[in-house]
């Protein structure tokens, strides 16, 4: 894709956000749809670090998706009424989750790796479905979303001023996304995805990147789970669920596994599915589900991913060698 | 054609003192079979040697035990002194051993600039980089991605996707990414296995520049004849995870228990 294809893209879609509580109410959706499609995209960047660019099967994000609600929550509820703190608390919670986390998971690969991010995602799970006097268990916890204050600027209640807020932070969390795919170490963890051995035998320890990947994707996660709990005012066990890493990592297929924005539109077809298919059947999620099942046998890189197909002609030999290269005379004429 | 491509690696082979690579008895059995039994095997700093033998003689499992695919059940490993027999295989890349494989081990879809890029990122702070690299940083990549490229004529093919080049140009490829890491001694598995004669050719000029312009200690596993004998200075034969040969090649290829090897007792007796 050409850059300027690029810019222009990138730009309609900035505008589309930025117009979006204009725009949602005249499809008489409330402008809170809007604020879970950006969190749900961030949770389904955070599983596409992993699943998408580095293709290891990582199945269990909502534990620190999980981890940044319940942080902020009860940081909320049990500390101080901050709004600011609470996200950086529910942000350092999911990271420090994918930290602890990290070194029973980065020497399994396939499938060992995937059950093993289920299992610790169901273990905070049942610590917060068991710990009811702090966190409320299955009924989960209200609280009350603090104003955000900076000096004499209030952010006030209202939702579109939270959808900004939001938004803001959506773009900040993308654009650092953006600057780590496209750095060495990014461009590394694509490659532990196409053929990790190749990368140890160029001298790289790949558990070291996988580790580190696993860092950013929780906080990533995190960050997500703590604005999700702000805006709901709630955080409850099934945040932590592996229905809800399920949900991601589907998010991640239909919109396009491996490619920027493809999260993004996962997370907007499923929210927009879950909400305006629902009103209409109560079988909104065959819909979904066989969207998926299409997504992944016609296009199994999602929709984005359709545009990123390789020319399929093999290069002719013109095509790669240089003409006063054709095979070495000299070295046919030595061999016996 | 520039020589800087090598130049560490030259300065590294020079520096060192005994065997480049010393492999002691080295075992290693899959289940009940003894795969490699045994099997010694010294390279000197600018060695050029060969290791023949039929299917299934232990050729490809000694070389992934002696660059830590596999460990080996017994038998030490030595890379310029140090013992190595334990040591992770990224590891025994940084301190010099590079390899390729019987399949090109490759990043398929990646262009063949980006294949190189992680390599070379690999030799420096960059790889662990969390941002993208400044103009001058780039510049400097691109310069060793164009040495690299130069060095085995592909600078044409700099942004083809990989997966759509022939084999034998995702061989060649495959031996820059084993350069790119700036080895001292380069392992090459098959290096011209399923590729028609003038693609082997290209292969055998290369291999040949590995050694004689780049100063590298070179040990390859063919099974090509004409190649090995253009080549290789010392051959090593191995036969039911053994040693069953080593000398010149013209010698070595000429041992009757080498023929036996690879034709059986009743084919020679008919020939």
């Amino acid at each position: 894709m050409n850059r300027a294809l690029m810019a222009a893209g990138l730009s309609s879609l900035v505008v589309l956000l930025l117009a979006l509580p204009l725009i949602m109410p005249l499809a008489k959706l409330d402008i809170s749809l809007g604020v879970t499609v950006l969190l749900f995209g961030l949770a389904a960047a955070s599983v596409n670090l992993l699943v998408g660019y580095t293709r290891i099967m990582a199945f269990g994000n909502a534990a620190f998706f999980g981890l940044g609600a319940y942080g902020a929550a009860l940081f909320v509820q049990y500390v101080m009424p901050n709004f600011l703190l609470a996200i950086v608390v529910g942000s350092i919670a999911g990271l420090l989750g994918a930290l602890v986390l990290a070194p029973f998971l980065i020497r399994r690969r396939g499938i060992y790796f995937a059950l093993l991010t289920i299992a610790f995602g169901q273990v905070f799970y049942f610590i917060a479905y068991r710990m009811t006097k702090i966190t409320g268990g299955e009924d989960g916890m209200t609280v009350t979303r603090p104003a955000l204050r900076l000096g004499s600027w209030s952010l006030g209640s209202h939702e579109t001023s939270f959808y900004y807020f939001v938004l803001v932070v959506f773009l900040l969390v993308m654009l650092g996304l953006w600057y780590v795919i496209h750095s060495p170490f990014g461009r590394t963890l694509v490659a532990i995805g196409q053929n990790e051995v190749r990368v140890r035998y160029l001298g790289l320890n790949s558990d070291r990147f996988i580790f580190h990947a696993l860092g950013i994707s929780g906080l990533i996660a995190g960050i997500a789970g703590a604005l999700y709990a702000m805006s709901i005012e709630f955080a409850y066990p099934l945040l932590l669920d592996w229905h809800q890493s399920g949900d991601f990592v589907m998010m991640v297929i239909l919109g396009g596994s491996g490619t920027f924005w493809g999260p993004l539109l996962g997370s907007a077809i499923y929210a927009i599915g879950q909400n305006v298919l629902s009103s209409w059947t109560h079988a909104w999620q065959i819909i979904i589900g066989g969207l998926f099942v299409a997504c992944v046998l016609l296009f199994p890189r999602g929709i984005l991913g359709l545009s990123m197909r390789p020319r399929a002609d093999i290069a002719r030999e013109d095509e790669v060698y240089e003409p006063s290269a054709a095979p070495s005379a000299a070295a046919k004429a030595e061999a016996p | 054609m520039s020589t800087s491509v090598g130049a560490r690696s030259l300065e590294r082979a020079d520096g060192a003192n005994g065997a480049l690579l010393e492999a002691r008895e080295v075992s290693l059995s899959f289940g009940g079979v003894k795969a490699v039994d045994g099997v010694s095997i010294s390279l000197q700093p600018g060695d050029l040697q060969a290791v023949i033998g039929p299917n299934g003689a232990g050729k490809t499992t000694l070389f992934n035990a002696l660059t830590g695919y596999f460990m080996p059940d017994s038998g030490e490993v030595y890379f310029r002194g140090q013992p190595i027999t334990r040591a992770p295989n990224h590891e025994r890349v940084r301190m010099g051993i590079s390899r390729t494989f019987q399949t090109p081990s490759i990043f398929p879809e990646l262009s063949v600039a980006e294949n190189l890029r992680v390599g070379i990122n690999s030799q420096s702070a960059l790889a662990q980089r969390f941002r993208p690299l400044s103009l001058a940083q780039r510049r400097a990549l691109d310069d060793r991605i164009d040495e690299l490229l130069r060095f085995v004529n592909m600078r044409k093919a700099r942004d083809r996707v990989v997966s759509l080049l022939s084999h034998g140009s995702q061989r060649l490829v495959e031996i820059a990414m084993s350069l790119s890491v700036s080895p001292a001694l380069v392992m090459l598995d098959e290096p011209t296995a399923g590729l028609a004669e003038a693609e082997a050719d290209r292969i055998l000029s290369v291999i040949r520049d590995l050694h004689a312009r780049l100063g590298l200690t070179v040990l390859f596993v063919e099974h090509n004849m004409r190649i090995v004998s253009a080549l290789a200075d010392t051959v090593t034969c191995m036969n039911r995870g053994r040693v069953c040969a080593r000398g010149a090649p013209a010698q070595v290829l000429a041992d009757p228990t080498v023929r036996e090897a690879y034709l059986g007792t009743e084919e020679i007796a008919a020939v």
